[in-house]
């Protein structure tokens, strides 16, 4: 199954589900969790299903197109039920059988892993799932966004979509995924890559970016105060975006590492304040 | 009577939970049926990750009675002059469940009484078993947990149904939203059938007979496991390494074990063997296989849930992703020997310590230091000195290797390998492999000696720096494994018989660290308790290990003193003198410590005084012989002698008064008593801190 196949057999599946199918949000971000469906989604009472292709950026892994099993830039394709639905396995074990890995033929084993996001002041209780003994999902059952106890409680199912194509394809290296017939994943990215690389470890402005970390932040509490919350929640993905740049630059120390994370946690938590308090009726 | 039957049927629980979560629904099932005075023949539980059972054998139809007497106010409050019940009666009566009517008076020592005396019934299980099973699941706790639905229970994953029975019958109850019935479930992949269970004593039989069979007995399931995976081996001609606690996680991902075996590429051999046992065992769950002679052989052996469909495909993956993460540890080692140790070491300085205690590389030169000084006190060779220096210089250089960076558990262990392969001395080598011995309380040592000199020094460092710090180990909190550490210390210096003792080596260590240690006393007061646990392991008794308290002598001393004491102290002689000895202690205690200590035997008045002046000498002149060499022997022959001071110490006491008028003869005897006491509890132990025995 080609690699944009099993981006549309997903979403198929998903749809099926009653899941709305939400395009990527235009702003860079480390992990699909990011999303605004998921990050804010998560938060209220009101029910939500959604599913997305999520592009992450991560500065750090890129390997300047060279090594077959690391990228800076990849893609998830994550699924967001709240509530959680009784008999949420059953359904995530029906997905890899619409792209063709049918449980029954295949060993899957749900392995304890509880996710936790300190940039988000988020975690959650779970499992990476492995076919075969290849992770190819992580499994969420969210417990806290934003430093909010969450009810109901969310599940989200994130995908590794090259980790999948590989499997499927029999390919060992990430770059020979088919994208589709005739095409490679590899003849996609591999020069954005080798550009990306050189620009996150060598090029990048070290001091535009921490300048742009306090901008946004600046802004993003400014928005805030103004029951803003979705532009300040753009502002908050930014610092999280340019601090992953800036540590890929290596430009931040131990200290400044926790500093700034514990700054973003604190953005999110504001940004998420607001979204409760426009959203969720008062409780009695 | 009927056999009950309780299944939790959760999603994928923790494999590292199941085991405890057993033993868990046992004993709080044992506990809550005995607080319901529900009597039964026995308990039993069944369990896979998705599945949490107990079975209940013969469990009483209904709760047994009891007998209850409740004293009430007194008798003259029964009835008032009108022969009525008071209200106090009738109040009491209905609080016990009676008629005032059914009240009685008892006679006590503070006059007459009102009784309440009843028997309560025991109530019909069928009505219990709802209630008794909730609290059951209620009581089960987990590492962690989390809530999924509306009621908000605390579980560590999902539940997902809830079978109960007693006898045919369904227990109907509900918990998290869930109410029970008689079903249980397939293994996932296979669907969500539901599975009728008609009696508990059809359970394990009906779960068995499945198309999928489903193992919930974990004895059963254990000895299955075995048998796939040892035949897994034998058809390649091989036996699998059945680690243990590889088995144990096994057991807990899966509900029905099937091993297969798969090829492992010949050029992976030439990695380390840890480091490749470790990356199968750890990080993807396969049993590595070996060959008679327990050398590894390029294979593996995988285990998956459910019987074998589509073998070869399942094969090739496990094969991709084992092929995967040993290049990976390619990689890393190959990397690793490029770097060197050298750079290694260097790279220490990014590596932080404790705060306020420096980096590892500072860490590192306090350590170099340290088991120099070792070194010189313990009189090594020239050649030894040197892999000692060595190996403290590079023993902790693997900290920033890209293997140990990936897997931790091969700290030290890598580090030997690169030096060995680096060309350093084989001592230097073996030293730093070794360095983090013993890795339990119990495993072994390091093994040659210049090993356990640096590897003392890194604990001892540790625990010093911990200790300035004042991060101080209290009750279960002890982040750092410093008791671990600690008892490590404790062993290799007693096990080599290093001669040095516990306040040395804490001053050696403190006065390389970069501030002064506040916690000096709690140091060492921390050491001697992991060398009163060794004591207390080889059989010393509390009021022997309190004489034996002496953070100045050598451990090997201590415990040999130990071994003697215990083995002695059971003679009468030896007891008597321990009293004799606490006497004088009390008596040196109250008197004025400003004393000549100079005896004088021309002012002894009594016979009495003057025998224990010459069974002191006597006793002086017999030790010498024995106090050079501390061994258990010499120990033992050491109380022998003391114990024959019982005679002349109850003679003196029974004679002589010591606080007298006359100071000079008060003076002389407090001196005498001076001499017998440091005898008495600086030969080998503080004799008068044993305890007749009752």
């Amino acid at each position: 199954m080609n690699f944009q196949d099993i981006i549309h057999e997903l979403q198929t599946y998903w749809k099926k589900q009653g899941c709305i199918v939400v395009q990527p949000y235009d702003v860079e971000k480390g992990a699909g969790t990011f999303n605004p469906a998921t990050f804010f989604g998560s938060l209220t009472s009101k029910p939500t299903k959604a599913c997305y292709v999520e592009p992450c950026r991560r500065p750090a892994d890129g390997r300047y197109g060279e090594n077959p099993n690391r990228l800076g830039k990849y893609y998830q394709f994550q699924v967001i039920l709240k509530p959680a639905p009784e008999n949420v396995q059953e359904i995530y074990l029906n997905s890899l059988k619409a792209i063709g890995l049918d449980p029954k033929t295949h060993d899957v084993r749900w392995i304890e892993d509880d996710w936790q996001s300190p940039t988000l002041g988020a975690s959650g209780v779970g499992w990476e799932i492995w076919l075969d003994g290849m992770e190819i999902t992580q499994f969420t059952y969210f417990q806290i966004m934003a430093g909010q106890t969450l009810k109901p409680i969310t599940a989200e199912i994130t995908y590794g979509l090259e980790r999948i194509a590989m499997y499927c394809q029999k390919k060992d290296t990430i770059f020979d995924i088919m994208w589709n017939d005739d095409t490679t994943y590899g003849e996609l990215v591999k020069e954005s890559e080798k550009q990306f690389s050189h620009y996150n470890f060598e090029e990048a402005n070290i001091e535009n970016l921490r300048r742009y970390v306090l901008e946004n932040e600046e802004e993003c509490k400014k928005l805030c105060k103004k029951g803003l919350y979705l532009p300040a929640y753009d502002c908050a993905m930014k610092v999280s975006h340019y601090f992953n740049t800036l540590e890929a630059r290596g430009a931040i120390s131990v200290s400044d590492r926790t500093n700034i994370i514990g700054k973003i946690r604190g953005l999110a938590k504001l940004c998420a304040a607001e979204y409760v308090k426009a959203n969720e009726p008062e409780e009695k | 009577m009927n056999n009950a039957l309780l299944e939790i049927g959760t999603e994928h629980l923790p494999a590292r939970f199941l085991l405890p979560t057993l033993e868990q629904l046992k004993n709080n099932a044992a506990a809550i049926l005995q607080e319901h005075r529900l009597k039964y023949a026995g308990l039993r539980t069944f369990g896979t990750y998705r599945k949490l059972a107990l079975e209940i054998k013969e469990l009483a139809s209904a709760s047994e009675d009891i007998q209850k007497e409740v004293k009430g106010p007194p008798a003259k409050l029964l009835k008032d002059a009108n022969g009525n019940f008071t209200p106090q009666a009738a109040g009491f009566a209905a609080k016990n469940g009676l008629k005032p009517e059914q009240l009685i008076t008892v006679e006590t020592e503070k006059g007459p009484f009102i009784y309440a005396k009843a028997v309560i019934k025991g109530e019909k299980t069928q009505k219990l078993l709802p209630a008794i099973f909730a609290e059951i699941i209620k009581s089960l706790n987990f590492p962690k947990n989390m809530v999924w639905e509306d009621t908000c229970f605390r579980f560590a994953r999902p539940i997902r149904s809830i079978l109960a029975l007693y006898g045919d019958k369904v227990v109907k109850f509900e918990v998290a939203g869930i109410k029970s019935n008689r079903y249980t479930y397939p293994l996932i992949s296979f669907g969500r059938k539901p599975i009728k269970i008609n009696t508990p004593d059809e359970y394990t039989e009906v779960l068995k007979n499945q198309p999928q069979p489903i193992l919930v007995d974990i004895e059963e399931r254990k000895t299955a496991l075995l048998k796939t995976v040892q035949a897994c081996a034998k058809n390649l001609g091989y036996k699998a390494d059945l680690d243990e606690s590889l088995i144990t996680e096994t057991l807990s991902f899966t509900e029905h074990p099937v091993a297969l075996s798969g090829d492992m590429d010949i050029r992976f051999l030439t990695l380390p063997r840890e480091l490749i046992t470790t990356v199968l065992k750890t990080q993807i769950r396969m049993f590595p296989v070996v060959n008679d002679n327990d050398e590894l052989q390029p294979h593996f052996i995988a285990v998956r849930d459910g019987v074998s469909v589509n073998q070869d495909e399942v094969r090739t993956g496990f094969k991709n992703v084992m092929t995967a993460r040993l290049t990976d540890a390619v990689f890393f080692y190959e990397n690793d020997l490029k770097t060197g140790l050298d750079a290694m070491r260097e790279k220490l300085s990014t590596v932080n310590f404790i705060d306020g205690m420096g980096n590892m590389l500072e860490k590192t030169e306090r350590v170099e230091k340290l088991a120099a000084k070792l070194a010189e006190i313990l009189n090594l060779s020239g050649e030894q000195k040197t892999a000692v220096k060595e190996a403290a210089h590079y023993a902790y250089a693997d900290l920033t290797s890209g293997v140990v960076y990936e897997f931790s558990e091969l700290q030290g262990y890598m580090g030997g390998v690169y030096a060995d392969k680096l060309g350093k001395n084989k001592k230097t080598a073996k030293a730093i492999g070794e360095f983090y011995y013993p890795l339990t309380a119990s495993s072994a040592l390091p093994s040659t000696l210049e090993g356990a000199v640096v590897s003392l020094a890194g604990k001892i460092d540790s625990l010093a720096a911990n200790f300035a710090m004042g991060q101080i180990p209290t009750g279960s909190e002890d982040p750092y494994a410093l008791r671990r550490q600690a008892m490590g210390a404790i062993r290799i210096i007693a096990e080599n018989n290093f001669d040095i003792s516990i306040k040395q080596i804490v001053e050696y260590a403190n006065s390389l660290l970069p501030t002064e240690n506040k916690h000096t006393a709690e140091l060492e007061d921390f050491l001697w308790q992991r060398l009163a646990n060794i004591l207390e392991m080889q059989g010393s008794c509390a009021d022997e290990i309190s004489a034996l308290q002496n953070t100045s002598k050598a451990p090997a001393n201590i415990l040999a003193a130990g071994k003697a004491l215990a083995k002695t102290r059971t003679s009468e002689s030896l007891l008597s003198v321990a009293q004799a000895a606490k006497r004088v202690g009390n008596i040196l205690k109250k008197a004025d410590l400003s004393l000549s200590k100079q005896i004088n035997t021309a002012l002894f008045e009594e016979k009495q005084e003057k025998d224990l002046f010459d069974a002191l000498e006597n006793t002086e002149k017999e030790l010498k012989p024995y106090l050079s060499l501390a061994t258990q022997e010499n120990y033992e022959a050491i109380l022998h002698i003391l114990a024959k001071l019982e005679l002349p110490l109850n003679n003196f006491f029974d004679k002589v008064m010591v606080n007298v008028e006359n100071k000079a003869v008060k003076d002389n005897r407090l001196n005498l008593l001076g001499k017998i006491n440091i005898v008495l509890t600086g030969s080998i132990a503080d004799i008068s801190k044993l305890q007749k025995r009752g």
